[in-house]
């Protein structure tokens, strides 16, 4: 991956430009690192070199450190060239920041920045496999991905899920711009197929959390205070966060949580999501070695 | 729809991997292209749990729910991959969202291959459209 990793803007458009061009002719524009998969409601696109704010269209190129804006109640499903799905939730802002792909080495380098908003990624056709590093940053953690499926929410999101959840409480001091709330959704140990399990690792300040089980939750409430967790998320809180992100047409991502089914499942699910410690749970905490940098790299 | 996930994964598991459809797998105008209708994103889905990537379509169906959210099969395969990637919970919060709904009972049985005996959604209210 020596050389790949883009830090002079000429490099990065013809390194990506290659990549494209062997993933797929259709892809091949300068600096293009995926598609607009998907776009529900008001989705924009503020240029990296223009500086100009337009509307997302379908199947448009995602340039690199392009941002994307989302509005109330909609969503962008992001197709990077690696097959990696990132679906930007609802008033989020997000950019792929870093973004290297060679499909003939399988060998592959992403960043993407979330300063607000909710996300999910689902890593590409690799899934489990080894590549490059691949990272999710946020304002408060840097979150490094091992083939898996993960969401999380940044802000006031963040802030108002965590702080219903018995790990958490109310009393946690954070911050509306920088909170983000991390939950790994899986493969998890069980799963089928030719998936292995998934992990990350969420680095926060001079902590580094690992996520090894689906359910897994960590939550960074602001610059220079220590993580909590890993702990399960309640159903509750995974519901909330699933509304930011949701599929269905219900306006604002859910205002109506009042199916029997659901309530039921989340019951019995409920009596069951009580806060363990790391050990139980399966997740590990360690403080990272001083001297590890804390940029945007993938602490694998 | 009747069925829709069973034929998706019995019929089309075996023939899509010979298809030449496969290889518009690797092409992406292709992959949003197919996920606009519920029928192709479905087939779509198919041949990537065929080709064992699970995740891929999990991403495809996401795709088809976007455009149509409220296509009752797309989000019981869904559901079902969620439970063969060995997210239950996930799983149980997509089924909420299927109170009420009309599931035919071979799309159901989909499910329960997956999940095993997981409660099935209330049905459609008596005199209901949907």
């Amino acid at each position: 991956m020596s050389g790949w990793v883009f830090r002079r803007p000429a490099r990065a458009a013809a390194a990506v430009a290659a990549a494209s061009l062997v993933a797929s002719p259709v892809l091949a524009q300068a600096n293009a690192v995926g598609i607009n998969a998907a776009i529900r409601n008001k989705v924009e696109i503020r240029g990296a070199a223009t500086k100009k704010v337009r509307p997302a269209v379908l199947r448009e190129r995602v340039i690199l450190n392009d941002e994307v804006r989302t509005g109330a109640a909609s969503q962008l499903q992001i197709l990077l060239l690696d097959r990696t799905t990132f679906t930007v939730g609802a008033n989020a802002r997000v950019a792929v920041d870093r973004f290297v792909y060679d499909p003939r080495s399988n060998s592959r380098s992403t960043g993407v920045s979330v300063t607000k908003g909710a996300f999910r990624f689902m890593s590409g056709r690799t899934l489990g496999r080894p590549s490059g590093p691949v990272s999710v940053r946020t304002p408060v953690a840097t979150i490094g991905i091992r083939g898996t499926i993960f969401e999380g929410v940044v802000g006031e999101e963040a802030i108002r899920i965590a702080e219903r959840e018995a790990a958490v409480g109310r009393k946690v001091k954070a911050k509306e711009d920088e909170a983000s709330l991390i939950v790994l959704r899986g493969p998890g140990p069980r799963a089928q197929g030719d998936v292995r399990p998934g992990a990350i690792d969420v680095t926060v300040g001079d902590h580094m959390v690992t996520l090894n089980g689906p359910g897994l939750a960590l939550y960074a409430p602001r610059r220079g205070a220590p993580p909590i967790g890993p702990f399960r998320i309640s159903p509750a809180g995974l519901l909330a966060l699933q509304s930011l992100l949701r599929t269905t047409a219900e306006p604002g991502g859910g205002g109506k949580e009042s199916h029997g089914t659901r309530n039921a499942l989340l019951g019995i699910a409920g009596a069951a999501a009580v806060v363990t410690g790391a050990a139980i749970l399966g997740g590990k905490k360690k403080r990272r070695p001083p001297q590890q940098p804390t940029g945007n790299q993938s602490p694998n | 729809m009747t069925g829709k996930i069973l034929h998706v994964l019995l019929g089309l598991c075996v023939a899509a991997a010979l298809s030449p459809a496969a290889l518009a797998q690797d092409d992406p105008d292709a992959l949003v292209t197919a996920s606009q209708q519920v029928d192709s994103g479905m087939a779509l889905a198919g041949r990537q749990i065929a080709a064992t990537d699970l995740p891929g379509a999990l991403g495809t169906l996401e795709r088809v729910l976007f455009a149509h959210p409220e296509a009752v099969p797309p989000r019981l395969l869904y559901v079902s991959l969620l439970c063969r990637l060995d997210d239950p919970e996930g799983a149980q919060v997509e089924l909420g969202l299927l109170d009420r709904k009309p599931i035919a009972n071979a799309d159901w049985a989909g499910v329960t291959a997956a999940c095993g005996p997981v409660p099935r959604p209330a049905p459609p209210k008596k005199g209901s459209r949907r």
